[in-house]
This record gives structure tokens, C-alpha cells and sequence, in this order.
């Protein structure tokens, strides 16, 4: 009769281990923040919060656990050393209606390029940004602009334009959040991004 | 009625999406072992700078891995053995589109938010044949068993 037990025991375990499961880890991002994920099935949610909680997803959605770095490092190692660097960023200032960086801003370029060069099979971003004074299609004009100067620069110290992509955001992601119709220095701006 | 919302249905389909999908939406950073990208019916292997477009298909063989980085700061790793499909990246803050839709097939990853999800948290959503993963600011690690 034991042996019969064990074996039905053994029988269910394995297909237990066998159901397809989806393991989903919380993890601190680069500057040490942990945010949150949300797991979702089509009946049921849960809400990742904590450092190093997981759950594992079959049809339903397990207990949280805490996973420990030995686990993590058999199961996402490979991917985790090869996980892109985390992108540099810069900002440029702008006076008002002006498209080219103000005279701080303008000394932070040597800085910059030098990142660019150091960095590995670099790709770069020039997105221009507006605060919410005036017209919006203006605005949007202007940040282009912005972003144009730059390109302009970044290509006079010699960066290859290949790899520089212009973008403009206009008023949509301001720095400081301002209501309508508000001239707020820190959103005129154009982020370098280096990835 | 119904044959002008089938014409307009094949022209969204068939006119439109090849335009969009010809854009770049992101690049290859780190290869690591055997890696290959599938393109509709193409399958390169996959080099360190290639660009990737809407739709392309990530594959890496036993012992391999892929790091990949998205227009807007986005990064995404790929284990070994692992199959990830980027359907959708609409990152647009002008016009307000946004979209980002992963399909994993099997596998493991690592994803690492941008900006798109910063901008636009709801956009983003991580798909296993198991679950959905909505991203509200932060890194997490998926596997497939």
C-alpha cells in the first residue's frame, strides 16, 4: 500500500512541476527605487511591492515570496549580465523663445561628448522639450528647434550624425509639472540621452 | 455598409502598419552566444547595433542571451532558450501615443522601464502565455517554465 501512496504522491508532484508557470520578480531598479508591477490574469491581480517579492502564475496567481539572490542568479543570470547599461542624460537650458543653450548649458557640452565617445556603440537622443507659455503647436516648433541647435553642436564636436536621432516633446513632459500658459526655466530644456 | 468597413478594415491593416513598422524603435546593445532576429519571414542573426522595428522576433539559443535597449531608454535582456516578440512600441509624447506590448513566448527577461513607461505607465504591458505584467516604475525579472 506505501509504495502505491508514494507513487501517486510522486505522480501529482510532477505534473505540479510540469504546469506551464510564469515567475514574475520585483527587483530595485539602477538607483536602488522599487516601484511596483502588477500580475494580472484574466481572474485575478496582484500587486508586486516589496525588494526581491515574486509569485508564480499558473491559472492562478501563488503566494508572494521573498527570493533569495542564490535563486535569482540561477534563473536570470544570464540575462542579468547582459542587461544594456543604464542610458546617460544631460540637460540643456534655454532662455525664453531662444533655440540656442544658455551660456551654463553651453559648458557642460566637452562634458557630454566625451561621454558619447567613451560610450559603447552609442546612440543618441536630442529630445527638445517647451514650457506651456503660448501657443502649443509654437511650442512644439520651438523644442524641434531646440533640439535641432543641438545637433547642430554635438555634430561640430564631431559626433557622427548616423547616430543622433531629434526628437520634440513640445510642452508634454515638462520637468516641473505647471499648469497652462506658465514660462518655468527648468522645462525649456533639450535632454541628451546616451544609450 | 459592411463591404466600407471591410475596405476600410484591409486598408488599416495592409496600407498602414508596413509604413509604421519600417521605423526604428530600438537597438541590439549586447549578444552573448546565438541570437537571431526574425523579421516577417527574415531571420538574421543578431549583431550589436542592429536596429529592431515593431514586430521583430527575439530568439536565443541554450547558453545565450540578448540585451536590447528601446528609443526611450527602455531596456530589455533576454535569457537562454527564450522567444519574446516586441508586437507594439508607439512612442510618441507629441501626439500623445504611446504604446508597448511584449509577447513571451518561453524563456527569461529582464526589463528595465524608460521613459515611455514614465510618461505613460498604462501603455506598457508584458504578456507570458500565463499572465500580464503592468510596470509602475522599476525593474523586474520574468521567467517562463
Amino acid at each position: 500500500m506505501k509504495p502505491n501512496i508514494l507513487m501517486i504522491f510522486c505522480i501529482v508532484a510532477l505534473i505540479a512541476a510540469c504546469a506551464p508557470k510564469t515567475t514574475v520578480v520585483l527587483v530595485p531598479d539602477h538607483d536602488g527605487r522599487v516601484g511596483q508591477v502588477v500580475v494580472s490574469t484574466p481572474t485575478d491581480e496582484f500587486v508586486l511591492d516589496q525588494e526581491n517579492q515574486y509569485v508564480e502564475v499558473t491559472d492562478k496567481i501563488s503566494a508572494a515570496k521573498e527570493m533569495d539572490q542564490h535563486t535569482m542568479g540561477e534563473l536570470f543570470g544570464e540575462a542579468l549580465a547582459v542587461l544594456p547599461e543604464q542610458p546617460a542624460s544631460f540637460l540643456l537650458y534655454f532662455e525664453t523663445n531662444a533655440v540656442a543653450p544658455d551660456h551654463a548649458s553651453l559648458e557642460l557640452l566637452p562634458g557630454i561628448l566625451q561621454t558619447i565617445k567613451d560610450w559603447k556603440a552609442p546612440q543618441v537622443s536630442i529630445i527638445g522639450h517647451s514650457d506651456t507659455a503660448g501657443d502649443s503647436v509654437r511650442n512644439y516648433k520651438l523644442s524641434l528647434e531646440r533640439a535641432g541647435t543641438v545637433r547642430e553642436l554635438l555634430e561640430q564636436g564631431g559626433i557622427l550624425s548616423d547616430i543622433m536621432e531629434v526628437f520634440a516633446y513640445g510642452d508634454h513632459d515638462p520637468l516641473v509639472p505647471t499648469g497652462p500658459n506658465i514660462s518655468e526655466p527648468r522645462n525649456r530644456r533639450v535632454e541628451i540621452l546616451i544609450r | 455598409m459592411y463591404r466600407s468597413i471591410v475596405t476600410a478594415l484591409f486598408v488599416v491593416l495592409f496600407w498602414t502598419s508596413p509604413v509604421l513598422a519600417q521605423e526604428t524603435i530600438g537597438n541590439v546593445k549586447s549578444v552573448s552566444g546565438q541570437v537571431e532576429v526574425q523579421r516577417e519571414d527574415r531571420i538574421v542573426t543578431a549583431i550589436p547595433g542592429a536596429n529592431l522595428r515593431e514586430g521583430d522576433i527575439l530568439r536565443t539559443a541554450e547558453n545565450s542571451a540578448v540585451g536590447v535597449i528601446f528609443l526611450d531608454g527602455t531596456r530589455i535582456s533576454v535569457g537562454p532558450a527564450s522567444e519574446m516578440v516586441v508586437s507594439s512600441f508607439r512612442f510618441e509624447p507629441n501626439n500623445e501615443n504611446y504604446s508597448f506590448d511584449i509577447h513571451m513566448k518561453k524563456g527569461s527577461a529582464v526589463y528595465s522601464s524608460g521613459k515611455l513607461e514614465k510618461l505613460a505607465p498604462e501603455a506598457v504591458k508584458f504578456n507570458t502565455p500565463q499572465t500580464t505584467v503592468g510596470v509602475r516604475g522599476t525593474k523586474f525579472l520574468v521567467r517562463i517554465d
